[in-house]
């Protein structure tokens, strides 16, 4: 008969005796090796406190960008509708932006230029 | 920030046997060394170093983050071919009654896997409530199952 108690107790036994085969030396070398390294990737402080650092400067910059497109009057919505007409080799567009469906403008676009 | 990487040396320092216990009580593919997860290991606390907030005791706090790591390792390792047997156990692990316990307790699904580890070291269920961010209940019921499962496996 196998006793489980003894062998989980020689388990729990074997990994409290592990011990880090590295000298003081050693470990001070991986040590500085990792912060060394991850000093490009901020720990969970130093990040928050970027991104707060950014986030002011960030939004400012949209509206400046938002202030120069509105007077530029740049298009804000897309075209609901486009009707293209081929008159000697020459292609016209029409577009619609009152909800046309594609009938409707093609029908408004030949009535404009009959 | 100077202050900061002498008390993250001066922490790893005091819990480097316990982070090189968690580690060599994985079993890692035949790609990665014990000094390579040990590696991974370091980042990982500090990384999570800033975060680390008193409110569990230090070397329950390392022993969360390192199993968390060595989970997360063994789990990207998937069905890599296995370095076998674990580094931590070699001297005893000829023994067959022994070898056969090992492999049930890492054949054994997480968190119970962490839970069976960690009260086979002697942790109580306060501490393994902590490491595993599972409740003090959770880890007396589940404790309870995964040593009666182990036992009926183990043929006790």
């Amino acid at each position: 008969m196998r006793d489980f108690d003894k062998q989980l107790e020689r388990y729990g036994d074997e990994l409290k005796n592990v011990r880090c085969p590295y000298s003081d030396a050693e470990l001070d070398r991986e040590i500085r090796s990792v912060v060394w390294n991850e000093k490009i990737i901020p720990n969970e402080h130093q990040s928050r406190v970027t991104h707060t650092k950014w986030l002011w400067p960030s939004v400012a910059a949209a509206a400046c960008l938002v202030a120069v497109l509105i007077p530029l009057n740049m298009p804000t919505r897309a075209n609901d509708s486009i009707a293209s007409v081929d008159i000697n080799g020459e292609h016209l567009y029409y577009a619609c932006n009152n909800g046309c469906s594609p009938e409707g403008t093609l029908e408004t676009f030949k009535s404009i230029i009959k | 920030m100077e202050l900061d990487e002498k008390t993250f040396k001066n922490l790893i320092h005091r819990q480097q046997n316990l982070i090189w216990r968690v580690c060599s009580s994985y079993r890692l593919s035949a790609a990665w060394t014990m000094e390579d997860a040990f590696h991974e290991v370091l980042c990982d606390l500090w990384r999570g170093f800033g975060t680390f907030d008193q409110r569990s005791s230090e070397s329950t706090w390392v022993y969360r983050i390192a199993t968390n790591t060595m989970n997360s390792l063994v789990r990207k390792m998937g069905n890599q071919p296995t370095a076998s047997p674990p580094e931590g156990h070699d001297p005893s692990y000829r023994d067959d009654d022994y070898r056969d316990l090992v492999e049930l307790i890492e054949a054994t699904p997480e968190p119970d896997r962490t839970i069976i580890k960690a009260h086979a070291q002697g942790y109580g269920y306060k501490e393994i409530s902590k490491i595993t961010g599972l409740s003090i209940a959770a880890v007396s019921m589940r404790l309870t199952r995964a040593l009666r499962r182990l036992r009926k496996l183990y043929g006790n």
